[in-house]
């Protein structure tokens, strides 16, 4: 009778085992894939509040609307992430960048570094830009001047 | 004597069966939790990493075109998540004025695989 109860209860037990080892894995794993999105998530709500930019003016001469924009707070935005509505109708225009410090032009790049100018020549009418950054920062402003 | 031992020969391989299946039952269980478990998991993982920004721009007017019979409404939506959805839009559900919207076509504006699809709705 001593080797049935021994004998089942071992059974049972390495039963017991595996089924442990085999939830502790999961519940482990799919801990770490929800932590890991959440510190991401909190990452990109970290870079949002970071981001900010300024619509310095908007001109327009004849049919050509100039728009300049500020890189005004401390994140590196991806230039081709940035997008542009002029009149809310979406624009494809790629813009040029000038350093905030020397008004250089800069080129080959895809950054728009904290303090550098982006430049946007649209053929265009309109006179209601808004510029949206990778982020989901907006900005937006009417023409400031028709020369 | 030999008939004790017998019985208990019988007992013993009744009762490792026994625990055996007990132990079987109880791993299968498990193993099903664990699946649900991680399903859960990725599934909140993919809710976590979307999001979306509508960037239509509501001062222009060029949301709502109201000429002629032909009324549509243009949304522009971006993807501004670490997900990548689908371009068809497949993934989006749209809601005018709370209710569900099947004439909807869905194109996407700007590249970079990860922009924003435009939607366009109709009614």
């Amino acid at each position: 009778m001593g080797f049935s109860v021994s004998g089942s209860t071992v059974v049972i037990l390495i039963g017991c085992l595996i089924a442990f080892s085999a939830a502790f894995t999961v519940a482990t794993d799919s801990f770490d894939r929800i932590t890991t999105a959440q510190d991401e998530r909190a990452d990109h709500l970290l870079d949002q509040q970071n981001t900010a930019i300024e619509i310095n003016d908007v001109q327009r001469d004849n049919e050509t609307v100039t728009v300049t924009v500020t890189n005004t707070d401390s994140t590196t935005l991806a230039i081709d992430r940035t997008d542009l509505l002029v009149d809310g109708e979406y624009r494809n225009e790629t813009p040029t960048i000038r350093t905030g410090t020397n008004d250089e032009l800069r080129e080959g790049t895809n950054l728009w570094i904290p303090g550098d100018r982006l430049e946007y020549e649209i053929e265009s009418n309109g006179d209601r830009v808004k510029i949206i950054t990778q982020n989901g920062v907006v900005g937006s402003a009417t023409l400031t001047e028709e020369s | 004597m030999g008939s004790v031992s017998i019985s208990h020969l019988i007992i013993f391989v009744a009762s490792l069966l026994v625990a055996a299946s007990v132990a079987g039952t109880l791993i299968t269980g498990v193993e099903q939790v664990s699946s649900s478990v991680d399903k859960q998991s990725q599934e909140l993982t993919r809710q976590v990493d979307t999001d979306l920004v509508v960037i239509s721009d509501p001062a222009s007017g060029a949301i709502y075109n109201d000429s002629g019979n032909d009324t549509t409404i243009t949304l522009l939506v971006k993807n501004t998540g670490r997900n990548t959805l689908a371009t068809d839009g497949s993934d989006l559900d749209v809601l005018l004025d709370g209710n569900y919207q099947t004439e909807t076509e869905t194109a996407v504006v700007s590249g970079g695989g990860r922009a924003g699809p435009r939607e366009r709705s109709r009614r």
